[in-house]
């Protein structure tokens, strides 16, 4: 790879016109919504829009809300073969990761776009065989679903280019993966809310809430890499101390029931939480939601950079939550004082309860959240600095093809040909 | 700790007074003096059958006699071996693991050792108290020495540790059964073809002891006045029993009585079914009308301060939850089984609801909620029933006047085989 390619890399500098007609397949787990699957997501609109690219979205397991956003955007989407789950047996593996490679070739890439760890790594191992141009790791979280050293090696020695949407993913490809420290590029997420399709009043109605309770949100699947356990225990100690100010207070939980939201419910009931816990779902109208409520609240132990945080930033709420590096850099330098210590509930309920009883505070907090996002997690933000990173990644595979191609190397030649 | 711990009263009797208390055998007990008797469960744990093996082995030795054993088949002393060193009985416990999809071999070698260990007991009467003991005792009850042994059927086919084709083998071998339930002593005729005549029907016994606590240091511990409808299902929370219908029906109970507080109270061991019950009681919005207690010592107590039993259940042999309830002097709306038929009797019965069905049940509790009358009417009736029906001491006269008769001894009091004669 030149020199000035990786200059360009590093700079976010290069052209964003060479994806007028390429096609980008974006790798994401389940056709679910999460929230790397909503960046994955966005990403894919624009380049299909605004730059021209046939693009495809590729899922594994039942078609979910993923499945229906890509249907309102206008981009296709398959149920490809991921190889899930990840076989002890390395006969097995590799006659899956052969069948995903072939159905990726078959679909003539010329931009491979994986997010999340376990789609980044088995897209790193075959990418080279699918006759794609470029191949762009997105690590959005801090190693989760790890697959085994040496898969996770050879992925990364394969894959060129990476992208992190925090600085401790980006911390974690260097220290523990060892990727080089100049192929990995931080590009934050980018948060925009939609109109809302109801009102403050309309959802607290819904609710059975007066205007005078104090509501708090945490926006985020079920999930157990998220702590609700704390979030709860910590409410149980907010209750208390509100209803001896007497005001009522009431916690939302708004996120996909995924394995956790049994023992959840069973922690309420036994925390005596059951008028002052409410377990939403998940929520198509977020925008609307968040309006409703006075607190964005989140509680997590191993997060990228949390949608769920900036959604409530964006919609300029203040945030008490896990003080956890991901979550840090969300929030930036004047939220930390509202983050507690991981499982800390005593902490984390004296932030909320302080943030509650003093609503100027949090109509600063709020604000500062607001001016954050639209300066650190816009959207366009995120898709020019992503745009650069797949230019940069398309430029090297050509002249890594012009070098061999002159140099007579066949492989080289195969791989400018397709294109 | 297994179960709810009912069994304090048997605690107390434990001690050196209780048994001195014991010691005198009324006029009318059947004698076994000079008996031996190995009565077989499985783990030495407190569930409803294990309480009947107590208190049935505590009058065979002090009432009638007899040299009673006690033996588990696995685990630990437990509470039983704790209860029976009490009562001065022996206790041990023979390891018989035991998976139905073991092979022929590794069965029949199993079965081999347990025989041994019988043999060397020098049991007169065999006695098994639960379907896998039942199964192993009659298979071997012929090479140990014994002169007899009796199957104690305690539902009607529910637990089926054993496959069909050795049960049935088993029940060939067995001479004398005794079912806590006429729907049990049917469900052996019908589907092993016994002859009735071997078949007896000797009724749980149940045996209240004094509360700890009296009704108004429970309600305040619980956080509900006296205006409150207490209802209480006394049961450890597994799969056979159905609290999900009982908790549907709280609901509308809840509805219907609006304006007036109404709680349940479910008494019993957590057993694999307290998360899926507590997230229905959270989704049903009652997480301040249904309260999970988890084993309660003094149920004596518990029951006092509560005006209505319920019983919600998908199987039965002789409910000792119902039972309980009765011998409170409470009113029980229930789900209509053959077994709690049986316990509540044909007083009772227009109180128990389909299967399944929440609305009826609700409405049955319903109709009892509103009526203080009704309600009093029927608790006394149920507790006569319970104190002429099912007491401890004819459980221990009927099981000891059917050992005589399998002995071909004379005596023995009343006894009714399977259709009630």
């Amino acid at each position: 790879m030149g020199g000035n390619i990786q200059e360009d890399f590093r700079s976010g500098r290069g052209e964003a016109a060479t994806l007028e007609g390429a096609r980008v397949i974006i790798v994401i787990g389940p056709l679910e919504l999460g929230g790397a699957e909503r960046q994955a997501l966005l990403l894919g609109r624009h380049l299909a829009r605004e730059r021209g690219a046939e693009v495809e979205v590729w899922g594994y397991g039942k078609p979910g809300r993923a499945a229906e956003l890509c249907e309102e955007y206008g981009i296709k989407w398959r149920v490809a073969p991921i190889p899930l789950p990840w076989s002890d047996s390395r006969l097995t593996q590799l006659r899956r990761l052969v069948a995903f490679a072939r159905a990726l070739r078959a679909a003539r890439p010329d931009v491979i776009l994986p997010f999340m760890f376990f789609q980044s790594v088995v897209c790193g191992l075959v990418w080279k065989l699918t006759g794609a141009r470029a191949c762009v790791w997105n690590q959005r979280c801090e190693g989760r679903d790890r697959l085994g050293r040496r898969a996770e090696k050879l992925a990364i020695r394969l894959t060129p280019y990476f992208i992190a949407n925090s600085e401790h993913g980006a911390g974690f490809l260097v220290n523990t993966l060892g990727v080089r420290e100049d192929l990995v590029r931080v590009v934050h997420n980018g948060v925009r809310l939609a109109p809302p399709q109801e009102g403050r009043a309309a959802w607290r109605a819904r609710l059975g809430v007066g205007d005078d309770c104090f509501l708090a949100c945490m926006v985020a699947n079920l999930q157990t890499f998220k702590d609700h356990v704390t979030l709860l225990k910590a409410w149980r100690l907010v209750v208390k101390r509100l209803r001896a100010e007497g005001r009522e207070a009431v916690l939302l939980l708004a996120g996909r029931f995924d394995e956790t939201h049994i023992d959840l419910k069973a922690l309420a009931y036994d925390l005596e939480l059951g008028r002052s816990v409410r377990f939403l779902g998940q929520v198509k109208d977020v925008s609307g939601l968040l309006s409703a409520v006075d607190l964005g609240v989140h509680s997590s132990v191993n997060e990228g950079c949390p949608n769920g945080v900036l959604e409530c930033m964006a919609a300029g709420l203040a945030v008490a939550g896990t003080d956890y590096p991901g979550i840090r850099e969300a929030v930036g330098p004047a939220g930390y004082a509202h983050l507690a210590p991981p499982g800390d509930a005593e902490a984390l309920a004296e932030r909320v309860v302080a943030l509650a009883l003093d609503a100027e505070a949090r109509q600063t907090a709020g604000e500062a959240n607001r001016r954050r996002i639209e300066t650190e997690f816009h959207p366009r933000k995120m898709f020019e600095e992503t745009e650069s990173v797949i230019a940069a990644a398309m430029r090297g595979a050509s002249s890594e093809a012009r070098e061999s191609s002159a140099g007579g190397a066949s492989r080289g030649a195969a791989l400018a040909g397709k294109h | 700790m297994t179960v709810i711990e009912r069994f304090r009263v048997s605690e107390e009797e434990g001690t050196s007074a209780g048994q001195h208390a014991a010691a005198a055998p009324p006029a009318d007990a059947p004698s076994l003096r000079g008996v031996r008797v190995v009565m077989v469960i499985g783990q030495l744990e407190l569930g409803g059958s294990e309480r009947q093996t107590l208190a049935l082995a505590r009058y065979l030795k002090h009432q009638a006699g007899a040299d009673v054993e006690v033996w588990g088949c696995y685990g630990g002393r437990g509470r039983v071996g704790e209860i029976c060193e009490g009562y001065g009985i022996p206790w041990r416990v023979i390891p018989m693991p035991w998976r139905p999809w073991w092979g022929r071999a590794k069965k029949a070698r199993r079965l081999a050792q347990f025989t041994l260990a019988l043999r060397g007991a020098r049991a007169d009467v065999l006695l098994p108290y639960i379907t896998l003991t039942n199964v192993f005792c009659g298979l071997t009850w012929k090479l140990t020495g014994a002169k007899v042994c009796i199957w104690s059927q305690r539902e009607a086919g529910i637990h089926e540790p054993v496959g069909p084709r050795l049960k049935r083998w088993a029940t060939r071998l067995t001479p004398w059964f005794a079912s806590n339930s006429r729907h049990g002593a049917d469900y052996l005729i019908q589907n092993f073809g016994l002859d009735p005549s071997r078949v007896c029907v000797i009724h749980n016994g149940v045996d209240l002891p004094a509360a700890e606590r009296d009704r108004a240091s429970w309600r305040a511990e619980l956080g509900v006045g006296e205006d409150c409808l207490l209802a209480v299902m006394v049961a450890n929370l597994n799969l056979l029993k159905d609290h999900a219908t009982l908790i549907r029906a709280w609901r509308v109970v809840v509805d219907r009585l609006a304006g007036r507080r109404a709680v349940l109270l479910l008494a019993g061991k957590f057993d694999g079914e307290e998360t899926a019950l507590k997230v229905l009681t959270f989704d049903l919005g009652l997480c301040e009308s249904v309260k999970l207690l988890g084993p309660v010592r003094d149920v004596s107590g518990l029951l006092g301060a509560c005006d209505l039993g319920v019983f919600s259940s998908h199987t039965e042999g002789s409910p000792n939850g119902v039972l309980e309830c009765m011998a409170a002097g409470l009113p029980v709306a229930a789900t209509d089984l053959p077994g709690v038929r049986e316990a509540v009797g044909p007083e009772g019965q227009r109180f128990l609801a389909p299967h399944g069905d929440a609305e009826a049940l609700a409405s049955r509790i319903v109709e009892l909620a509103e009526n203080p009358a009704a309600r009093a009417a029927l608790g006394r009736a149920n507790r006569q029933r319970v104190e002429t029906e099912f007491t401890y001491d004819r459980l221990g006269q009927q099981t000891s006047a059917l050992i005589l008769r399998a002995l071909g001894r004379a005596g023995g009091g009343e006894m009714s085989d399977a259709h009630g004669r």
